[in-house]
C-alpha cells in the first residue's frame, strides 16, 4: 500500500502543479494574439487613426503590451503594474505606436497597418515620443496640438480624441492598470512636464 | 472685455495656510500614491471642502476618505473606489458623490454615493460615455459629460436620475443656485469667454485675452455678485494657475498660484471656492497638500 499511497500523493500534486503551470502560461495574448507582419499602407489619416484607437479603448492595460481585441471587456483586469503578464491591451507607447501605424524600425517614416490583435509594443517608450525620437515622430507647439496629435511625459503619452471647450481635451490613452485605456478628460496641454507630440506624415 | 497681457512667470502669491499636508503612504495623514515609472502618477484625485473649513481628501489609492480639520486627520472612511483619477463632491448634508475615473468596459462610469459615514448609499450610471467634472448643483450632484460637454444632473434632491433622466436635463453651462447658467468656453490660444446665463439671455459676460497661452479653465464660479476663475497660464516649459476676480467692470482681483502638479488628480479638481476662501489641491515629490487663499484683502 505505502508505494501506491506514494505515488497516489505524487501524481495529485503533479496534477495540480500542471494545472497551475498551464493558468499561468495561458495568456490573453498566447490565447489571442498573433505575430502576423505590418501591412504597408499608402494612407494614414487623423479619423482613421481615431477609429482605430477607439477599438483599444475599455480593453484594458497591459505595461509593456499591444494587443487587444474589441468587445468592451478587459481580458486580464488587475494585472500586477509594472509587469509584463501577457494580459490584454496596450501600454501608453505600444498604443500611441500602433495608432500612428509605425515601423519597428525606427528609421522608417512610412506608414503600417498592425491589426489590433498583433501584438506588438513598438520601440519607443513615453520619453521616447517626448523627445521626437525616430524617423515618423515630432514634437509640436502644444497650443497648435489637434486631433490625433499627443502630449508626452517621461512617463507617459495620450493622443488627443477632440479638444474640450473648457480647455482640457478628451485624451485616448492607455493610463494604468486599474484605470486602463479609455477616453480621459485631461490637462496635459498645460502642464509642463508634457511636451506636444506628433505622427509626422499625415496624408489627411 | 480683461486683458492680461503676457503671463510673468514666478510671481506666485502665497498661501495663507497649508490646512492639509500628507506624505505618500498608507498610514494615518499619509496618501496613496501610483504610478509613475511606467504609467500615469496618480496622487489623491480629489477634494472638497464644507462650510466649516473642514476638507474631505479623497484617497483613492488607499480605498479611503480623510476629512481633515486644522491640519490633523480627524476621521478616516472607507470606501469601495477605483484607483483612478476618481473626481468628489460633497453635498450639502455631507453625502460624498463621488465619479468613477477608469475605463468603463460595456457601460457609462458610476457615480456612487455615500453617506457621510462612508455607507454606499446608491450607485448609478451617467448618461454619457466620460465626463470632466462633478459639482453640486441647486438639486443635487451635476456632472459636465463628454463628448455632449453639457452640464447634467445626476440626482433630483436624493432621488437618482437615470441616463435618459440626466440626458433631458443637460444644460449648456453649469447650473447655479439662482438658476442661471454660467458658461464657459475657452477659444483660440490665450481667451476665456464667460457668461451668465439668466431665463436663456446673457445677464454679464466677460472676455478674458491672455498674450500666453491659456490652458483648461479649473474654476469659474460665482461668488457673491463676482465670478471667481482659476485658468492655467502656460509655455513649453512653464505653468502656473491664474486667479482672477470678475466683477461688472473687469478683474478686481488677480494673481497667481503655482500649479503643483506632480502627481495627477482628476483633470478639474485642483480647486474649491468656500466662501471667500479657494482651496489649491497641489502634489509634490514629498506628498499631497491643500492650501488656502484667501480673497478678500488680495491684490
Amino acid at each position: 500500500m505505502k508505494p501506491l499511497a506514494a505515488f497516489l500523493v505524487t501524481f495529485v500534486v503533479a496534477l495540480v502543479l500542471s494545472g497551475v503551470t498551464a493558468a499561468r502560461t495561458h495568456t490573453f495574448q498566447s490565447a489571442n494574439c498573433n505575430t502576423a507582419a505590418a501591412q504597408p499602407t499608402a494612407n494614414l489619416t487623423r479619423d482613421w487613426s481615431q477609429t482605430y484607437s477607439l477599438a483599444a479603448a475599455r480593453e484594458g492595460y497591459q505595461w509593456g503590451g499591444g494587443c487587444w481585441n474589441n468587445n468592451d471587456i478587459d481580458e486580464a483586469p488587475y494585472d500586477p503594474p509594472g509587469q509584463y503578464t501577457g494580459g490584454e491591451g496596450g501600454d501608453c507607447s505600444g498604443l500611441t505606436f500602433k495608432t500612428w501605424q509605425e515601423s519597428s524600425n525606427t528609421g522608417d517614416s512610412w506608414h503600417y497597418y498592425w491589426h489590433r490583435l498583433r501584438n506588438v509594443h513598438g520601440p519607443y517608450t513615453a520619453s521616447a515620443f517626448k523627445s521626437g525620437s525616430g524617423a515618423p515622430n515630432g514634437t509640436i507647439y502644444k497650443p497648435y496640438a489637434g486631433v490625433m496629435d499627443g502630449f508626452a511625459s517621461d512617463w507617459h503619452v495620450g493622443m488627443i480624441f477632440f479638444r474640450g471647450s473648457g480647455g482640457w481635451d478628451q485624451v485616448i490613452e492607455a493610463k494604468c492598470e486599474a484605470c486602463g485605456t479609455d477616453i480621459f478628460s485631461e490637462s496635459y496641454r498645460s502642464q509642463s512636464a508634457y511636451g506636444g507630440v506628433r505622427r509626422i506624415g499625415w496624408t489627411g | 472685455m480683461v486683458e492680461l497681457g503676457r503671463h510673468a512667470f514666478g510671481a506666485t502669491r502665497s498661501a495663507n495656510a497649508r490646512v492639509v499636508e500628507a506624505h505618500w503612504g498608507s498610514g494615518i495623514a499619509e496618501v496613496g500614491l501610483s504610478g509613475g515609472r511606467t504609467s500615469a502618477r496618480m496622487g489623491p484625485s480629489s477634494f472638497d471642502v464644507a462650510p466649516d473649513g473642514s476638507v474631505t481628501l479623497l484617497d483613492e489609492i488607499n480605498h479611503r476618505v480623510q476629512r481633515w480639520r486644522d491640519g490633523t486627520v480627524g476621521t478616516t472612511l472607507s470606501v469601495d473606489v477605483p484607483e483612478a483619477a476618481d473626481d468628489m463632491a460633497l453635498g450639502p448634508d455631507r453625502s460624498i458623490y463621488v465619479l468613477d475615473g477608469r475605463s468603463s468596459g460595456g457601460s457609462t462610469p458610476l457615480l456612487r454615493t455615500f453617506a457621510p459615514d462612508g455607507t454606499l448609499r446608491d450607485a448609478r450610471h451617467i448618461a454619457e460615455r466620460t465626463w470632466a467634472q462633478l459639482g453640486v448643483g441647486p438639486r443635487g450632484p451635476v456632472v459636465q459629460q463628454a463628448p455632449s460637454e453639457q452640464w447634467m444632473p445626476a440626482k433630483d434632491g436624493t432621488a437618482p436620475l437615470d441616463r435618459v433622466e440626466q440626458a433631458r436635463g443637460g444644460k449648456p453651462g453649469r447650473p447655479l443656485a439662482d438658476g442661471s447658467q454660467l458658461i464657459v468656453l475657452r477659444a483660440g490660444i490665450g481667451e476665456v469667454r464667460l457668461a451668465r446665463v439668466v431665463n436663456g439671455a446673457v445677464r454679464q459676460s466677460w472676455w478674458i485675452v491672455s498674450a500666453t497661452a491659456l490652458g483648461e479653465v479649473q474654476l469659474a464660479q460665482r461668488s457673491g455678485n463676482r465670478i471667481v476663475l482659476v485658468v492655467k497660464a502656460y509655455t513649453e516649459r512653464q505653468d502656473e494657475f491664474q486667479v482672477l476676480v470678475l466683477d461688472g467692470r473687469g478683474a478686481v482681483k488677480q494673481f497667481s498660484v503655482a500649479s503643483s502638479e506632480w502627481a495627477d488628480a482628476a483633470p478639474l479638481a485642483h480647486f474649491r471656492l468656500v466662501g471667500s476662501s479657494l482651496y489649491q489641491l497641489g502634489s509634490a515629490p514629498e506628498g499631497a497638500f491643500v492650501d488656502r487663499y484667501d480673497l478678500e484683502g488680495a491684490r
